[in-house]
């Protein structure tokens, strides 16, 4: 008799709670992934997308990820692979990934709030207004990031600050985590606070405790007082902070 | 000096450990914040040629900071304005949730431009 074939949301399940310290029960998941194959290619390619990008690895994740779109056009799939991008803290690629799901896809509100998180993410911020816009076209409300979103529009358009910094301090930002082997929890908190109206406090909150986040938040200071151009463009103007949790 | 900026740090330490609610999450990130401040000045007086008035503002402390040479005080000024941010919010945002980790993180970032100036960035 043959073995019994898991099936894909089991895997999605198993996995939610693994790291890639947990390789014994990744390569188990790998297996099962593989028998997966023989029903469904594109759920199996999708499973071993997200256990690459688990452990890290961009390229694999991404091919993986690749193949399983290409063999079925499944919202579900589109979605998994953005959560896989969102894992690895690949805003840019996370946004063209949303872009295109969206193409096939504009009805469904899930890869509409990915598309703006990540346009966030990567300070493509015209791109995430035209999302929200689009967002509140269909509900008749505003979509929650678009007052963060109109604002750092039109700082931008301004001249406050330059995408390209706020993408730059970003870039540090992630790299600071990924050396620190910290993951952040969400896609951040825009505050502008009250007292100056010209500048922006940018929350990360990170799976660690608040030592850590503290840790990460020296490292990133220390990496941009040395930066000549971030100092400049956005400086003081936007300003990045980790936020830790107790029950880490 | 009747108080010292350790003073207000190890006071916001106490403060957050018996903390139950969001008011004195709040108030115990004000206190952080404004242990940070305290130690700032000193740092500043101590370590910009001409050094700092004791009545500098908030930002044109940061700012004051952020012109230095030295990396180690540009770093500073970094975390004293990331500490700064959360403080305006515990003070001034009150219809927006304001949690323990918010103030915990302030918190533990305040220390570290404590030992960071102590040790001169080193």
């Amino acid at each position: 008799m043959a073995a019994p074939v898991p099936k894909t949301n089991e895997l999605f399940k198993d996995l939610a709670s693994l790291s890639a310290k947990d390789d014994f029960l990744l390569r188990r998941v790998e297996n099962e992934a593989a028998k997966l194959m023989r029903v469904d290619a594109s759920g199996g390619h999708a499973v071993l997308g997200a256990v690459a990008a688990i452990r890290g690895n961009l390229d694999r994740s991404v091919r993986h990820h690749e193949l399983s779109v290409k063999l079925e056009d499944d919202v579900a799939l589109w979605l998994n692979y953005c959560t896989s991008l969102a894992i690895l803290d690949a805003a840019g690629k996370r946004l063209e990934v949303a872009r295109r799901a969206l193409a096939w896809h504009e009805d469904v509100d899930e890869l509409l709030d990915v598309a703006v998180g990540a346009a966030l993410e990567s300070a493509s911020f015209g791109d995430g207004q035209r999302f929200c816009d689009l967002w509140a076209s269909r509900h008749g409300r505003h979509h929650a990031a678009a007052q963060a979103v109109g604002k750092l529009v039109r700082a931008t358009d301004s001249g406050l600050f330059s995408s390209d910094g706020v993408r730059g301090v970003l870039e540090v930002a992630r790299e600071v985590s990924r050396a620190a082997g910290v993951q952040r929890t969400e896609q951040g908190r825009i505050l502008e606070p009250p007292d100056s109206p010209d500048a922006f406090l940018w929350t990360f909150q990170v799976a660690a405790p608040p030592a850590i986040a503290a840790q990460l938040n020296e490292n990133l200071a220390d990496e941009l007082a040395t930066r000549v151009d971030l100092l400049e463009d956005p400086g003081l103007r936007l300003v990045v902070m980790y936020e830790g949790a107790a029950a880490y | 000096m009747a108080v010292t900026c350790d003073e207000l740090l190890v006071g916001a330490q106490h403060m957050l450990a018996q903390a139950v609610d969001e008011v004195t999450w709040r108030r115990a990130t004000s206190l952080a914040y404004y242990a940070a401040f305290h130690r700032c000045i000193a740092l500043a007086d101590q370590e910009l040629p001409g050094g700092v008035s004791p009545r500098i503002g908030h930002r044109a402390l940061v700012k004051a900071l952020m012109a230095a040479p030295e990396p180690w005080l540009r770093s500073i000024a970094f975390m004293l304005e990331q500490c700064r941010g959360r403080r305006v919010e515990a003070d001034y945002l009150l219809n927006v949730d304001f949690t323990e980790n918010a103030a915990a993180s302030v918190l533990a970032t305040s220390q570290r431009v404590f030992a960071k100036a102590d040790r001169r960035g080193s």
